[in-house]
C-alpha cells in the first residue's frame, strides 16, 4: 500500500449507530398507519389525526438525522455511521463471494441529503396541511408523502447499490402515485404513467450498470485480465469499493479490464448516468418532469424540485471514486448538464403556466448540478443541490400559496398585483427569485459561482472547460432573465384575478411559516461555502473532502497545476469570472425589468420576440411531439404493421391449408362413405347395444367405484406377488 | 430378532399404535360424523405422536399445527355447516358394507403379505437431532422447485376456494 | 420384540385400509374427505418411517411435509365445492347428487 492509500484508510472510522434506522422507519410506519386506517379516521375522527400521524414521524426522523449529523461533525475526520440490519444476499461462486447486508450508512455526503431531504421535507409537511384541507382523500396524500420520504431516505442512506436501488425505485413509485394523486382527471393520470414509464428507463440502465460493474470485477469470461486477489471479493458496498479503488493492486487490474474495447469503468458509469439522467431529467430524460406539475404543488415542491429529482446527482456524488477514474464518463455527464442547463432555461423564457416555468428551471438548476459533479467539483455539484432544495422548494411552495388563493388557477394570466394580496409569498418568493438569479450574497450565487469557476478550470474533460462554462455563464443570464419575468408577471402590474377572488385571498400560518424558513435559507444559505477567493474558507468544500478523497485524487485542476495558477486561472482569474457571472445576472433581471413592468400575454410576446421563435420556444421544440412521431407512434405502428402481417401473411397461409385440405376431405369423404361407413355402422350397432346392456355398471355413485378401486388394487397386488 | 424386555420407547409405540388405529375404526364406523371427525382428531394426534417416536420433530410439529390446529377445524365447520345437527345421525348409511368391507380386509391380507415377506431393514439410523434445519435446507436447494410450486398452488387453492364457495347473490342483495 | 420398520409400514397399510373402506361406505362427502385425510396419514407415515430406518435420509421429512401441505390444499378445496353442492342441493349426500352423470 501506498503511503497515501494508508492516509486514506485511516480517515475514515467506522461507527456502529443503531438509531440509523429510525430515520427511514419512521416515516414508513407512519404511512402505512395512514395508508390502512387513514381513511377510516379521517372519516370518524377528523382531518387532524390523519397530519398528525403524518407529521410526527416526520418530525422525529428530522430530530434523529440532526443526532446522526451532529455525531457525524463531532469528529475531526471522515467517520461513517453503519447500522448492519442483517445479512441480506450472500452467495458464493467459483472462487468469489458477495455478500450485501441490509445496512444504512451514513458518511458526511450523507449528512448533508439527511438535513436536506428531512428538513426540508417536514416543512413542505407542514405546508400541505394548509395546502390540501379541501382535498377529500387527505388520508392518501399524506400516506404517500410519508411513504416517499421512507424510500427517499432509503435512497440517501443505503450503504451499497442495492440499497439505493430499493430507495430509488421505491420513490419512483411514489412519485408516480402522488403525480396522479388527482386520477380522475385523464391528463394527469397519464403524466404519472409517463413519469413511470420514462423513470424505466433510467432505472433499466442503472441495473445494466451494476451488472457491468459485478462484471468487471469477478473477471468475466473472455479475457484474463484480472489479476487482482486481494483479500476482498467483488462487492456492491459503497465502502467498500470505494477502499477498494484506493488500492492500486485492484485499481489497475479493474481499469484495465475492457469490454467491446470500452473500458468497463466507463462503460458502467455511462450507464449509470443514463439512470441518473431518468431520475433527474436530463437530456434527453427530461420530458417527464414538466408533466408532473399534474401532482398537486407541494409534491411538486418536495419530489420534483428538492428532494428526488437531485438523486441522480447525489448517486454521481456517491460514485466519484468510479466516475473520477473516466474522463469519458465525466465529460458525458458535464456535457449532458450543460446542455441542459441552457436548453431547459430557454424553454422557461415563454411559459404561461407558473409550475411550467418553475419545472424547466428545476430541470436547467439541476443540469447545473450535473455540471459541477461532471467536471469534478463533486461538493459544488452537492452545495448547489442544497441551495437549489432551498430555494426552489420556497418557489414551489410560493408558487403553491398562490394557486391556493386563486382557487387553483395557475396561468399568468390570472395573475398580477399579487404582492398586496399575499404579502408573505411576496417576500419570499421575490428572496428565492433573486437567489436563483445569483444576486452576490444569496445562497445561490455562492453555489452557481463555484460550479461555473470549477468548470472552466477544470483539466481531465476531454472537452475544453470554458465551452462548459459559457454554456453555463448563458444559462445564468436566461435564469435570472425568465425568473425574473415569472416574478414580476405574478406580483406587478395591475391585478388580473376577478373582484371575488380578491376578495377572498388569504394567506394560512401554517403555509407561511414553511415559506419564511425556507426563503431564509435560500438567501443566506450559502455563507457555509463561501470561496477562499472572497475571503472565506470553503466549510462545505471541506466538510465533503474526506467522502470525495478517492474521486478528488484523479480530477486536476488547471489552477493547480502551476503554483498558484496563472492568467484567467488565478485568484485573479476567479475575480473576473465572477464579475462576468454578476454582470450577466445584472443584465437579465435588468432586461426582464425593461420588457415585464406591464403585463405581456403571449400575443404580446409573440409580436416582441418574432412569431416563428415565440412559436418554436413556447412548444418546448416540439421534444414531446418528436417523441411522438419518432418513437412511441413507429412504435404502435409497428404494431399494427405486425397484426396486418398476422393478418395477411400468416392467416393466408393457414386459410390456403385450411382450404385444401377441405378438398382433400370431400373426396377422402366420398370414399369413406360408401366402403368404410359399411364396416363402421356394423361396429357401432355392436357397440352401442354392448354400451346399453354395460350401462348399469355406472351408477354414478362414488362409493361403487370406490370399492371398484378396492378390488382392483387387491388384484394387481395379488397378480404383482403371486404370478411375478 | 431378541425378545427382551420392552423398551419405553417400544411401549409407547404400541400404546399409539393401537390409539391409531382404534381412532381410525371410529373415523371409518362410527355412525355420526361428528363423531367420526372427533375420530379423526385423535388418529391425526396419535400418528403425530408417532413422528416424535421417529425424531421426526418438524414433522410431528406440523402435523400438529397444519392438521389440528387448520384442516380439522375446518372440518368440524364443513359438517355443521352442511348438516342439521339432529341429522347427524344418519349420515352413515350405505348399501357398500357387504362389498367393501371384505373387499378391504383381503387388500389388507394382501398388503400383510407384501409387507412381511418383503426384506425390510430393521435397526433405525441414529438420529440426527433437530431436523428443521435439513428439511428448510432441502426446500430451498433440491427441492426449491416443487417448494415454489406449492406456494402457488396454495394460491390458487385460496382464490379457487373464495371462487367456488362464494354464495351467489341475488341481484337485490348486491352492494 | 423391538419395533421395526415392518411395524410401522403395517400400521399404515391398516390405516389406509381403513381409509380405503371409508371412502367406500360414507354416503356423506364430508365423511368421503375424513377417508382420504386417513389414506394421506398412512402415506406420511410410511415416508418417516422408511427415513427413520435409513432409506431416503431426511427427504422423507420433506415430502411429508409437502404432504401435509398438499393435504391442506385439498381439504380446502374439496370442501369449498362441498359447501357449495350445498348451496346448490341442500344436501351432501353423494348418492344424490350425480347429475354430472349423463
Amino acid at each position: 500500500m501506498a503511503p497515501e492509500e494508508i492516509e486514506i484508510a485511516a480517515r475514515v472510522t467506522e461507527i456502529e449507530a443503531w438509531y440509523l434506522v429510525l430515520i427511514p422507519l419512521l416515516p414508513l410506519v407512519g404511512a402505512f398507519i395512514n395508508g390502512t386506517l387513514g381513511a377510516t379516521l379521517q372519516r370518524t375522527v377528523g382531518r387532524w389525526t390523519v397530519h398528525t400521524i403524518a407529521l410526527i414521524p416526520v418530525f422525529g426522523s428530522l430530530l434523529v438525522a440532526l443526532y446522526a449529523i451532529l455525531q457525524i461533525m463531532g469528529h475531526e475526520d471522515g467517520v461513517v455511521l453503519v447500522n448492519n440490519l442483517w445479512p441480506w444476499i450472500g452467495f458464493q461462486w467459483d472462487q468469489h463471494a458477495l455478500n450485501l447486508p441490509f445496512a444504512f450508512a451514513a458518511d458526511r455526503l450523507t449528512a448533508v441529503m439527511l438535513f436536506v431531504v428531512t428538513f426540508v421535507g417536514s416543512l413542505i409537511h407542514v405546508f400541505s396541511t394548509g395546502y390540501m384541507q379541501d382535498e377529500k382523500p387527505y388520508w392518501r396524500f399524506f400516506a404517500w408523502m410519508n411513504l416517499f420520504m421512507f424510500a427517499m431516505l432509503v435512497l440517501v442512506l443505503g450503504d451499497s447499490f442495492l440499497m439505493m436501488f430499493v430507495g430509488w425505485e421505491g420513490v419512483g413509485l411514489c412519485s408516480y402515485l402522488l403525480i396522479s394523486y388527482y386520477y380522475e382527471e385523464v391528463d394527469k393520470a397519464a403524466a404519472g404513467m409517463k413519469a413511470f414509464v420514462v423513470n424505466r428507463i433510467g432505472d433499466f440502465a442503472f441495473i445494466a450498470g451494476m451488472a457491468v460493474l459485478m462484471w468487471g470485477m469477478v473477471g468475466g469470461w473472455t479475457d484474463g485480465v484480472y489479476a487482482y486477489d486481494g483479500a476482498m471479493g467483488p462487492t456492491l458496498v459503497f465502502r467498500e469499493l470505494d477502499s477498494l479503488m484506493a488500492d492500486e493492486a485492484f485499481r489497475n487490474a479493474f481499469l484495465a479490464k475492457t469490454a467491446f474495447g470500452v473500458p468497463i469503468v466507463t462503460l458502467s458509469c455511462i450507464l449509470f448516468f443514463v439512470g441518473a439522467c431518468g431520475k433527474s431529467a436530463q437530456l434527453p430524460l427530461y420530458v417527464w418532469l414538466p408533466d408532473a406539475m399534474a401532482g398537486p404543488t407541494p409534491v411538486s415542491a418536495l419530489i420534483h424540485a428538492a428532494t428526488m429529482v437531485t438523486a441522480g446527482v447525489y448517486m454521481v456524488a456517491r460514485l466519484n471514486f468510479l466516475f473520477a477514474f473516466s474522463p469519458a464518463a465525466m465529460t458525458v455527464v458535464a456535457v449532458v448538464g450543460a446542455l441542459t442547463a441552457l436548453f431547459a432555461a430557454t424553454i422557461g423564457f415563454f411559459q404561461t403556466d407558473i409550475k411550467k416555468v418553475l419545472a424547466y428551471s428545476t430541470v436547467s438548476q439541476l443540469g447545473y448540478m450535473f455540471i459541477g459533479v461532471g467536471v469534478g467539483a463533486f461538493s459544488a455539484g452537492i452545495f448547489h443541490l442544497m441551495t437549489h432544495a432551498f430555494f426552489k422548494a420556497c418557489l414551489f411552495l410560493g408558487s403553491g400559496s398562490i394557486i391556493y388563493a386563486l382557487h387553483h388557477r395557475q396561468e399568468m394570466k390570472d395573475m398580477g398585483g399579487l404582492r398586496k394580496l399575499l404579502p408573505a409569498t411576496y417576500i419570499t418568493f421575490m428572496a428565492s427569485t433573486i437567489a436563483i438569479a445569483g444576486i452576490p450574497g444569496t445562497s445561490g450565487f455562492f453555489s452557481k459561482d463555484e460550479i461555473l469557476w470549477k468548470a472552466f478550470d477544470s483539466g481531465n474533460l476531454l472537452v475544453p472547460g470554458w465551452l462548459i462554462w459559457g454554456m453555463g455563464a448563458t444559462a445564468a443570464l436566461f435564469t435570472a432573465f425568465y425568473m425574473t419575468r415569472l416574478g414580476l408577471q405574478i406580483f406587478f402590474g395591475e391585478p388580473r384575478a376577478d373582484e371575488h377572488t380578491r376578495h377572498h385571498a388569504k394567506e394560512y400560518k401554517r403555509m407561511t411559516i414553511p415559506l419564511y424558513i425556507l426563503g431564509f435559507f435560500a438567501l443566506v444559505g450559502g455563507f457555509i461555502g463561501v470561496p477562499a477567493a472572497l475571503g472565506g474558507d470553503n466549510h462545505f468544500h471541506h466538510f465533503l473532502e474526506p467522502v470525495f478523497a478517492v474521486g478528488a485524487s484523479n480530477v486536476s485542476w488547471i489552477s493547480e497545476a502551476t503554483e498558484h495558477g496563472h492568467g484567467l486561472h488565478s485568484h485573479a482569474g476567479e475575480y473576473f469570472l465572477m464579475a462576468i457571472a454578476i454582470a450577466l445576472a445584472a443584465t437579465g433581471i435588468f432586461a426582464a425589468w425593461k420588457i415585464y413592468r406591464t403585463y405581456r400575454s403571449p400575443e404580446d410576446e409573440a409580436r416582441l420576440y418574432g412569431e416563428k421563435v415565440h412559436n418554436v420556444v413556447f412548444n418546448k421544440y416540439f421534444v414531446d411531439e418528436g417523441y411522438w412521431a419518432g418513437i412511441i407512434r413507429p412504435f404502435l405502428a409497428s404494431t399494427r404493421w405486425a397484426a396486418r402481417f398476422d393478418k395477411l401473411v400468416i392467416d393466408g397461409v393457414v386459410n390456403f391449408s385450411a382450404l385444401a385440405t377441405k378438398i382433400v376431405c370431400w373426396i377422402n369423404g366420398g370414399i369413406d362413405k360408401v366402403f368404410v361407413d359399411g364396416t363402421v355402422n356394423a361396429l357401432a350397432q355392436a357397440t352401442l347395444s354392448a354400451g346399453q346392456r354395460i350401462r348399469r355398471v355406472e351408477t354414478g355413485r362414488i362409493q361403487s367405484y370406490v370399492t371398484g378401486i378396492i378390488i382392483g388394487l387387491t388384484g394387481l397386488v395379488l397378480v404383482f406377488y403371486l404370478l411375478v | 430378532m431378541m425378545m427382551d424386555a420392552l423398551t419405553l420407547k417400544d411401549a409407547l409405540f404400541w400404546a399409539f399404535a393401537i390409539l391409531t388405529v382404534g381412532f381410525g375404526l371410529m373415523v371409518t364406523f362410527h355412525r355420526s360424523l361428528v363423531h367420526a371427525t372427533l375420530g379423526l382428531l385423535g388418529t391425526l394426534l396419535s400418528v403425530a405422536c408417532l413422528y416424535g417416536l421417529m425424531d421426526a420433530d418438524f414433522v410431528a410439529v406440523t402435523q400438529i399445527v397444519v392438521y389440528v390446529g387448520g384442516v380439522l377445524i375446518l372440518f368440524l365447520f364443513g359438517v355443521f355447516l352442511t348438516k342439521r345437527i339432529e341429522d347427524i345421525k344418519v349420515s352413515n348409511q350405505s348399501v357398500n358394507w357387504v362389498v367393501a368391507v371384505p373387499a378391504g380386509l383381503v387388500l389388507l391380507g394382501v398388503l400383510l403379505y407384501a409387507i412381511l415377506s418383503s426384506p425390510l431393514p430393521t435397526a433405525p439410523v441414529d438420529a440426527t437431532g433437530p431436523t428443521t434445519s435439513g428439511i428448510g435446507d432441502l426446500f430451498l436447494s433440491r427441492y426449491l422447485l416443487p417448494f415454489e410450486i406449492i406456494s402457488v398452488v396454495l394460491l390458487a387453492v385460496l382464490l379457487g376456494a373464495l371462487l367456488v364457495a362464494r354464495r351467489e347473490l341475488k341481484p337485490e342483495e348486491r352492494d | 420384540m423391538h419395533v421395526t420398520l415392518t411395524h410401522f409400514v403395517v400400521l399404515a397399510a391398516v390405516l389406509f385400509v381403513l381409509g380405503l373402506i371409508n371412502l367406500a361406505t360414507r354416503k356423506n362427502a364430508i365423511g368421503v374427505l375424513l377417508g382420504v385425510e386417513l389414506i394421506l396419514n398412512a402415506a406420511n407415515v410410511n415416508l418417516v418411517a422408511f427415513s427413520r430406518y435409513g432409506v431416503g435420509g431426511i427427504e422423507g421429512h420433506a415430502f411429508a411435509v409437502m404432504v401435509i401441505a398438499l393435504a391442506a390444499a385439498e381439504t380446502v378445496v374439496a370442501l369449498a365445492i362441498v359447501l357449495s353442492i350445498f348451496h346448490h342441493y341442500r344436501t351432501v349426500d353423494v348418492d344424490q347428487v350425480s347429475r354430472m352423470k349423463l
